[in-house]
């Protein structure tokens, strides 16, 4: 799945660490979200939508 | 105590469990053997708070890793008995451990060896599984 995360993030000058602070996960995480690599469950999806204040949709994409 | 990290309470988790069997071994006898249960009781409950702090990607990926690698690491270790039955490589390990067990029977070193075998076979499994995994989402 893709994501716009590293954007959104970079917008708002957050580091992975910060991010993975505000969402109570690891900088691995992150990076992983990311990177495509890892699918977050729902519920970790809507609290990165609640942190962006955006919905799921407008993250996340199928590839 | 509950805003403690997971490695936080996996250290807890070991270190207690370690120096509780230490404590055991030493002890030895039916007193030994409590404090031995003991030891199993305190790594289940760190070990139940350390998957709690744990986020849902380390925990995907022991899960995976137990799977799979637990798996596979029992088969393995299955299909290597043969060879580590051989004489050469069973009866000094099975001699140590009758010793450190201070056991009067030759069943009781054997099963305990037998169960320590598959454990670390999974063990081995999951380590392997855990790296491989954590390496593919870098």
């Amino acid at each position: 799945m893709k994501n716009r995360i590293r954007v959104l993030r970079a917008e708002r000058g957050w580091t992975q660490a910060d991010l993975a602070k505000l969402l109570d996960v690891s900088r691995n995480s992150v990076n992983a979200i990311e990177n495509g690599k890892y699918d977050p469950s729902l519920p970790l999806a809507f609290s990165i939508a609640g942190i962006f204040k955006m919905r799921i949709e407008d993250i996340f994409q199928k590839d | 105590m509950t805003r403690l990290s997971a490695r936080s309470w996996r250290i807890i988790a070991a270190l207690g469990f370690w120096v509780l069997i230490i404590v055991a071994w030493t002890v030895g006898g039916s007193t030994g053997l409590a404090i031995a249960y003991t030891a199993g009781a305190w790594l289940a409950a760190f070990s139940l708070q350390a998957w709690r702090r744990q986020d849902e990607f380390e925990k995907s990926a022991q899960k995976f890793s137990w799977m799979f690698g637990g798996l596979f690491g029992l088969l393995i270790s299955l299909a290597l008995l043969p060879a580590a039955t051989q004489p050469g490589v069973i009866s000094p390990l099975i001699g140590w451990v009758a010793d450190a067990l201070q056991a009067q029977d030759p069943v009781t070193p054997a099963f305990v060896l037998g169960a320590a075998y598959i454990a670390l076979g999974q063990l081995v499994g999951f380590s392997v599984c855990w790296v491989g995994w954590h390496v593919s989402k870098r």
